[in-house]
């Protein structure tokens, strides 16, 4: 499982003793610090005396139920919330967005994907102005620039080249067709799907196997710039 | 009798009285009309024969020899106007009336009798005695008999015939009426918004008859099944809500259990032991994935969405999400699952519920129906878009559906999930799009797999949900 946690603290509240012990084993190793609350009139205040990075919050809660927490929390609590819910009506999943919450996880789920959604959440936060300069393997990619280095030199992309490369880099992680490819980066005498992978398979070559390790080809769509390239290719979407 | 028509008696005698009234004008317009015609064809050819005839003139040189005998039965003479007596012994007698009448000074006098076809004219001529009378007496002939015939014939027929359709309509009106209501009436039952009015009768009285029957029993039917619809819907009301407590209530221990047998599954060291604990897994997934079903099949079947309103939703973010899901699981069976959206959302209307289920058990199904061996599998989900349309595709390289049952792949039918097809998920595929006006299409994907492809329109690009 791979996960950005690095030292991410989450509050998870969470009143059935499997879930929340199998939760909390599981986060913890994702990597995350967790805190379990197994009551909801016990977790009212402790995201307002500590500091967390996310909050999983179930719905349905001893003492004080979860839109009654996210409502005490709006306006007061920063943090992302991810509520964790067995209903199936459309009125609760409205009712947690009104509320304030960041993001659902209908029950039941696998633990992987709470961690996907939970690294999703903590991973937009960061993202900023340094997502236009990005380093893999031996790799710099500054897009602004338009220059990539391998080991410190630059290579040398044709313009074709370093579009393609930084739309793929800007799509981090995200599979991307052909036609999507090739009409954001070429122009517009040289939109061909089959140009694309020729393009891809000169980058893969200009800079060298372990970088090119990122560029992946995905059956049946295209390509996808991976961060992560040695994680199984399911651990991406 | 049937107590409708009784209710028309009155109209029956206005109408039979105006016919008998009708057809009696009829017969004298034609009796006179015939009469009018024989006379003026008669003295016209009177006129004439006395003014041009030679023997019209001869009469006074020689009064005992004047008189003629035609060939088709008509006779023309002269009589004196005092005495009524004619100088030739063949004439006929004059017509005593006839000559009383132009003693008393008239020009002529004409008696016709048209049924039998003959008649008389008596004229006065300024000339001497005994040639100051002529009597012409004539026979119609057959041809003009037969005219007169048919003509009379044909008006009365005419005549009967616009009498009764007049009538009968006139008379039946008010029963057409009733009957129309009564059908429109019948269009009504069983619509909830239907008003169940009774016909305006202005000031006539209703009567109690067949027809009220109808009405009545019409109205009756009606209120019998908006009780029953009611009834009904307050049952499946109770059976939807008590489906989405079972849900609800299974989705808490399928949660715990699946959380613990991923956990189990990946602690496991023993390959066998692994594999067992990854089938369970599967096992609770299919659960889940046949409870929501059953839900949103009782749904849609009930039409509870029909009264949810749609939403608008952002088909990426609602592709992305279902991906996510069935990630997991995908992993497990080592099967690659991407996605690839527009960078653009894809503002779509519509059941964000049930479209999220077709999703997912077309994903699932990709990925369950798999038979992917030792990772080598693959799925993929490409959302596209243009101007006005968006088009979804999900592919894979499994062992795809054999031509010969594509078209019916989407029909409900018994499969259990160890069989080779898709049972209720493909179904509710099929009914989701069909609710939601999206464009299905099953295919095969070369050289091995199954293509399904969904196109709809797009919405405007407001704030999503997903």
């Amino acid at each position: 499982m791979n996960s950005t946690a690095g030292s991410s603290k989450i509050l998870v509240v969470e009143d059935d003793a499997p879930i929340a012990s199998t939760l909390v084993r599981g986060l913890r190793a994702a990597g995350f610090d967790v805190e379990l609350s197994v009551r909801g009139d016990h977790a009212q205040e402790l995201p307002l005396r500590n500091r967390f990075d996310l909050v999983v919050l179930d719905w349905n809660l001893p003492g004080l139920s979860g839109d009654a927490l996210l409502s005490h929390w709006r306006h007061r609590v920063a943090c992302p919330v991810i509520v964790l819910t067995a209903r199936v009506t459309l009125e609760d999943r409205l009712r947690a967005f009104e509320l304030g919450a960041a993001d659902y996880v209908s029950k039941p789920f696998f633990l992987e994907e709470l961690v996907a959604r939970i690294n999703a959440r903590l991973g937009r936060r960061t993202e900023g102005v340094e997502a236009k300069k990005l380093t893999f393997a031996n790799v710099v990619v500054d897009c602004d620039a338009r220059q990539t280095l391998v080991d410190g030199a630059d290579v040398h992309l044709t313009q074709h080249e370093q579009n393609v490369l930084t739309v793929l880099v800007e799509r981090a992680d995200r599979a991307l067709t052909r036609s999507q490819i090739a009409t954001a980066a070429l122009t517009d005498g040289e939109v061909d799907e089959r140009t694309v992978d020729s393009h891809v398979a000169r980058l893969r070559r200009k800079l060298g196997p372990a970088a090119a390790k990122h560029l992946q080809t995905v059956w049946g769509i295209g390509y996808r710039f991976a961060t992560a390239p040695d994680a199984k290719p399911s651990d991406k979407s | 009798m049937i107590r409708a028509l009784q209710t028309l008696r009155r109209r029956f005698g206005f109408a039979t009285a105006a016919l008998v009234l009708l057809v009696g004008l009829a017969l004298i317009f034609v009796a006179l009309y015939s009469v009018a015609r024989l006379r003026a064809s008669r003295v016209s050819d009177f006129v004439r024969a006395v003014a041009k005839n030679p023997a019209v003139l001869d009469c006074s040189a020689n009064p005992a020899r004047f008189g003629q005998q035609m060939s088709d039965g008509s006779s023309l003479y002269a009589y004196d106007r005092r005495t009524g007596v004619s100088a030739n012994r063949r004439a006929p007698p004059i017509d005593p009336t006839q000559l009383a009448e132009v003693q008393r000074g008239l020009d002529y006098s004409i008696k016709t009798n048209v049924l039998l076809g003959y008649g008389t004219v008596v004229i006065a001529v300024d000339r001497p005695s005994p040639c100051d009378v002529f009597q012409l007496q004539w026979r119609a002939t057959s041809e003009l008999r037969a005219r007169t015939t048919l003509t009379f014939a044909l008006i009365l027929a005419v005549a009967i015939a616009i009498a009764v359709a007049g009538g009968a309509l006139w008379v039946v009106r008010p029963l057409l009426d009733r009957l129309a209501h009564a059908s429109r009436l019948a269009s009504r039952v069983g619509r909830a918004d239907a008003v169940m009015d009774t016909l305006s009768t202005g000031s006539r009285s209703v009567h109690e008859d067949e027809l009220t029957e109808v009405e009545s029993a019409l109205r009756d039917a009606h209120t019998r099944i908006l009780e029953d619809r009611a009834e009904i819907e307050s049952k499946n009301r109770a059976l939807a809500e008590h489906l989405a407590d079972v849900a609800h209530d299974l989705k808490t221990p399928l949660s715990s259990l699946q959380l613990e047998l991923e956990e189990l599954s990946a602690r496991l060291q023993d390959a066998d032991l692994s594999a067992v604990a990854a089938r369970a897994l599967s096992d609770v997934v299919y659960i889940d994935s046949l409870v929501a079903n059953l839900r949103v099949a009782s749904e849609l079947e009930e039409g509870d969405a029909d009264r949810r309103a749609a939403q608008k939703i952002e088909l990426g973010a609602l592709i992305e999400r279902c991906v996510s899901r069935v990630h997991p699981l995908a992993r497990r069976r080592s099967i690659e699952l991407a996605c690839a959206r527009p960078d653009e959302p894809v503002h779509v209307l519509g059941d964000v519920l049930h479209i999220e289920r077709a999703l997912m058990n077309l994903l699932q199904n990709a990925v369950t129906h798999h038979d992917a061996e030792g990772g080598d599998g693959h799925v993929a989900a490409v959302l596209e878009r243009d101007e006005t349309q968006w088009e979804l595709r999900i592919v894979d390289d499994g062992p795809g559906v054999p031509p010969t049952v594509l078209p019916t792949v989407a029909e409900r039918r018994k499969r259990s999930r160890s069989g080779d097809g898709e049972g209720l998920g493909l179904a509710i595929v099929a009914a989701v799009c069909e609710r939601e006006q999206i464009e299905l299409e099953f295919s095969r994907e070369e050289p091995r797999g199954l293509r399904v492809t969904m196109r709809g329109a797009l919405d405007a690009p407001p704030p999503s949900l997903s």
